[in-house]
């Protein structure tokens, strides 16, 4: 095919239409199969969600617009694919448990797997058929979304790891009076952070002191240094010299680091070998209490601490202004966004960390792991607190999603999904496994046979579709040959559907009994059916 | 050329008929074990289909006007029709436009099912562009219903097979506007002619036929009678082939540049039925471009004295088109520069200062017309207005005293807004133009160049 001529390659409507109204009906149908109707629904929002956040993040017209979107829509999409799965299992685990016999547990569990096999199945299919409409998804886009989860996730993983250690170290240092290893790590973590952060009163603490106040005086040196005070004071005779004065402010701070450096080591030999004793006797009485005031003072300990971090927090501000300023508007707000994104997750979880955490902790009560909750789950909320678990369980599901994108590029990367077909490819595939698995639950047999269909209806009108935008193009007249295709496949799905039905009327006669050679004759026959068609072709 | 490919797009169903297996073995489902019946019929389904043997479509195509102007959407009809004995499910048609021609309404593709005997028809519209265009074979893809298999076949149409738009003039135009003046410019000054002028003293080696004899009898003195001199109009038609002007409003749509070639080519028809002598000068064209190459002032001029005029000068012209054409194979996918953009493409192309108030000017392009313009000349120039450069000029004749026309094809279409902008500066300079004198003829493409010529030519010769 020759022309040369510029088109638009889009799937035709036709195509997209089947492709949608047939993913919606059948996912429509299996849901109503789900007993979990709530975790259901959010599951095919999700889907829809994240094909718009993938669209989003291709929208070439508002770059950095649709990154701020795709980044804020990470929250939503990670707290529904975890409402999808994890809120299946604790929805069904409340109604289907506890069984009353042992043998009951199988089908109990199997029951529960395929609820929840359903619910992804028709996640994945909703958000296949929605990106298939504006064919959202192709290798650069999907990289370019994990790249902004994982820029997104950076901060709140961030947050949760420092408030986790720190709930870690307040745990066991407060485990010191527990004999055997808790005691060891606990007085050894007592004696290592206490001088830092919890000064004993009543004696020196020179060096840490001195530690402490060179390395803020530093920090607050290199603040100072980038703030750009002399070029924000106007040029007039009368100014001020602010340039001199913030040049001999930074050069006393300097020093003053530089020294307490020098002072450390000698006061740490000072106080190690000689003891507080012999200071107290050396040094004039004013002195050594001075110095016991201010060195143990937990206020300026305290004031330090503070200053070390706005002096760090000053330079990385500065230097991230001076980076920003030098490129374009649209780089910044694409480059920036997820963390912003990032921020705005970890505020809204600490907002409401506590009800979240509530809610869980009386859905798990309900169901059958209810006394593992009083004996995991309550103290590590006590422990850590519920700010941390919350923040945890949304990094752990930004995690599952971010993976979960990872290997859709994975698979795009290696061809295995084709770029064409791929939205039609993955709503296809997700209608298929959740039609299988929902034969196992108590669904019709039409609507599984319906569903089976369907699942190739979908894929062969989509990539049928794609190769029609493809080889002439949306502008010219197409519906009638996709009508007559699609007309084939349908009517080649229901001679499947009603040798099904033969099949199983015949099945549930002749193979009443399990008997594992009828099983393996009944493998062999599959196997040379399958070999039988690999022939002909 | 025909060319039979399997497309294996159902293999997928044997992966399904084993996930479906592995379920049911999981489970202990047999609806599932049953279902594999589903996924094993598309696998059937897919292996068995083929495209029937013996398949027999015929293309025909109509060209509905064979000898359009340049700028002109022509209409085509593609006409195929199923001979064969089968029906054809899916037959897909990409009809071969030539490479040049682009098109600008409709597509030349369709996608049709089509029962023995029928027949459909595809129709789209080409922009004409001067010259003569073949079309290549139209591509024809047959697939079965199950689209497993295809078989591709390039087939030349049956009809018209090419489209030529050339400037072949049916009528003699311009007739009334020329025709008066019969190729000569009356001047204010006495000599040898036909109409009376002055007398004045005889002089040493006078004519003697013009000397006043009756004055001579009544005064006996010698006196010479002056005659209003005539003098041959000599035009010269200047084209601006610039890289600047060889803008166009859409892809496919003839260039500024080709469009002022082909107006100054209408004119020099004209021009050369008459008796006024025409001289052809382009302007930035390079020495690939013309056949023997550019002058050493870099401009492709043509002087009517040297034998084969007429032959020479659509040669110049051609050479715009093929300056055109070798500009936009050299920009590769890129288009000759939009016309949203006129700014940045003189930039690029004119670095010396073309100044639109006829102050200084050290355009060497400027320079070199200027200087190889004759004395008595007339000129008109044929230029887009995409850049100063043309009101340079024509300022820079007017302060010579040249009587001096600007022809200028009105580019911009569309609404948006960089056509907006570009209409804006190019009225602007063509007003421009005119307050220095000269006379504008603002084409506007949609009504054929020699209507404007015939309506604003006629000032040409009065001067």
């Amino acid at each position: 095919m020759t022309d040369d001529t510029p088109i638009r390659t889009r799937t035709p409507r036709t195509s997209l239409a089947t492709v949608t109204v047939l993913t919606a009906l059948v996912v429509a149908g299996l849901l109503r199969t789900v007993g979990a109707t709530r975790p259901a629904a959010v599951g095919a929002a999700t889907g829809v969600l994240l094909a718009l956040s993938l669209w989003l993040v291709g929208w070439d017209r508002w770059r950095a617009v649709g990154t701020v979107l795709a980044s804020a829509l990470a929250l939503p999409l990670a707290v529904g694919l975890a409402v999808a799965s994890a809120g299946t299992v604790v929805a069904l685990g409340a109604e289907l448990f506890p069984v009353s016999t042992p043998a009951g547990i199988r089908p109990m569990v199997v029951a529960l797997v395929s609820q929840v096999l359903v619910v992804l199945g028709c996640l994945v299919a909703v958000f296949g058929a929605s990106a298939a409409v504006r064919g959202a998804v192709d290798t650069e886009r999907v990289a370019d979304y994990a790249g902004v989860l994982v820029r997104t996730t950076l901060l709140p993983f961030t947050v949760a790891a420092a408030l986790g250690l720190r709930g870690a170290i307040g745990y066991l240092q407060s485990n010191a009076g527990t004999p055997g290893v808790q005691q060891l790590t606990g007085e050894t973590l007592r004696r290592v952070l206490g001088p830092v952060f919890d000064p004993v009163p009543g004696r020196t603490h020179l060096a840490v002191f001195c530690l402490l106040l060179a390395v803020s005086a530093g920090a607050v040196a290199r603040g100072v240094a980038a703030l750009p005070l002399a070029e924000l004071v106007p040029e007039t005779a009368d100014a001020p010299d602010v340039a001199r004065a913030v040049d001999a402010v930074e050069r006393s701070l300097r020093w003053t680091s530089r020294l307490a450096v020098l002072v450390v080591p000698v006061a740490a030999l000072v106080e190690l070998a000689l003891g507080q004793s012999v200071l107290a006797a050396t040094l004039p009485g004013g002195l050594y209490d001075l110095l016991v005031a201010v060195t143990a003072a937990p206020a300026l300990r305290g004031l330090l601490w503070w200053l070390l971090l706005a002096g760090a927090a000053l330079s990385v501000a500065v230097w991230f202004l001076r980076r920003t300023v030098q490129s374009s508007a649209d780089r910044v707000g694409t480059v920036v966004a997820p963390y912003v994104g990032g921020a705005a997750v970890v505020l809204a979880v600490l907002a409401v960390a506590g009800p979240v955490v509530d809610a869980v902790e009386a859905a798990l009560r309900s169901t059958p792991v209810a006394p593992a909750v009083d004996r995991f789950f309550v103290p590590v909320v006590d422990v850590y607190g519920a700010e941390t678990v919350a923040l945890a369980l949304v990094v752990a599901s930004l995690f599952a999603l971010v993976t979960a994108v990872g290997q859709l590029w994975l698979a795009l990367a290696t061809t295995s999904l084709s770029e064409a077909t791929a939205g039609v490819s993955l709503a296809g595939g997700g209608l298929f496994v959740a039609s299988a698995f929902a034969a196992t639950l108590d669904a019709p047999t039409w609507l599984v046979l319906a569903g089976l269909v369907g699942a190739f209806v979908v894929w062969d009108a989509g990539s049928f579709g794609a190769t029609l935008g493809r080889e002439v193009g949306t502008a010219a007249a197409t519906r009638r040959t996709e009508l007559v295709h699609t007309g084939g496949t349908v009517a080649v799905g229901g001679v499947g559907a009603v040798a099904t039905v033969g099949l199983a009327a015949l099945a549930s006669g002749s193979v009443a009994v399990a008997s594992p050679v009828a099983l393996a004759a009944l493998v062999v026959c599959l196997v040379a059916v399958v070999a039988l068609a690999v022939a002909l072709r | 050329m025909t060319t039979h490919r399997r497309v294996r797009r159902w293999r997928g169903g044997l992966a399904a008929t084993l996930f479906l297996v592995s379920v049911a073995l999981l489970t202990a489902e047999p609806l599932l074990l049953a279902a594999t019946a589903v996924p094993l019929a598309y696998v059937v389904y897919g292996a068995l289909s083929r495209v029937p043997p013996g398949i027999d479509v015929r293309a025909t195509r109509a060209v509905s006007d064979a000898q359009p102007t340049p700028g002109e959407p022509v209409q085509v009809e593609l006409t195929v029709t199923n001979e064969g004995d089968r029906s054809l499910t899916d037959v897909r048609v990409v009809d071969g436009v030539p490479e040049e021609l682009a098109v600008v309404e409709g597509s030349p593709r369709r996608c049709t099912s089509l029962r023995p005997g029928k027949r459909a028809t595809l129709s789209y519209a080409v922009m004409a562009k001067r010259g003569t265009y073949t079309f290549d074979p139209t591509a024809v893809r047959v697939r079965t219903l199950s689209a497993s298999d295809e078989v591709t076949a390039d087939l030349p149409a049956a009809g018209d097979e090419t489209l030529t738009c050339s400037n072949t003039v049916s009528e003699v135009p311009l007739a009334d506007a020329t025709l008066p003046r019969a190729g000569t410019l009356p001047t204010d000054a006495g000599g040898s002619g036909l109409e009376f002028h002055s007398t004045r003293t005889y002089q040493h080696g006078d004519p003697v036929n013009r000397i006043d004899w009756r004055r001579y009898a009544k005064t006996d003195e010698l006196t010479t009678v002056d005659y209003r001199e005539e003098q041959a109009v000599r035009t010269v038609l200047v084209v601006d082939a610039r890289p600047p002007s060889r803008v166009t409003p859409e892809p496919g749509f003839p260039t500024g540049a080709e469009l002022s070639a082909y107006a100054a080519e209408r004119l020099f028809d004209a021009l050369s039925r008459t008796s006024v002598v025409a001289s052809v000068c382009a302007v930035g064209l390079d020495d690939a471009d013309v056949p023997g190459g550019v002058g050493p002032d870099g401009l492709a001029w043509v002087d009517p004295s040297g034998g084969h005029a007429a032959a020479h000068a659509r040669r110049v012209f051609d050479s715009v088109g093929r300056a055109v054409a070798r500009e936009s194979a050299a920009d590769g996918e890129d288009e000759a520069p939009d016309v949203d953009a006129p700014g940045e493409a003189s930039e690029e192309a004119v670095p010396a200062t073309a100044t639109a108030d006829g102050g200084t000017v050290d355009d060497p392009d400027l320079l070199a017309v200027l200087a190889r313009l004759p004395p008595t000349a007339q000129v008109v120039v044929f230029s887009p207005a995409a850049d100063d450069w043309a009101v340079s000029l024509v300022s820079s004749l007017a302060v010579r005293d040249y009587p001096t026309t600007l022809v200028s094809p009105a580019l911009a279409r569309g609404d948006s807004l960089g056509a907006a902008v570009a209409g804006v500066e190019r009225t602007a300079r063509l007003q421009r133009a005119e307050l220095t004198g000269a006379t504008v003829i603002d084409w506007d493409l949609d009504s054929p160049i020699d209507v404007a010529l015939r309506a604003s030519l006629a000032d040409l010769f009065s001067a």
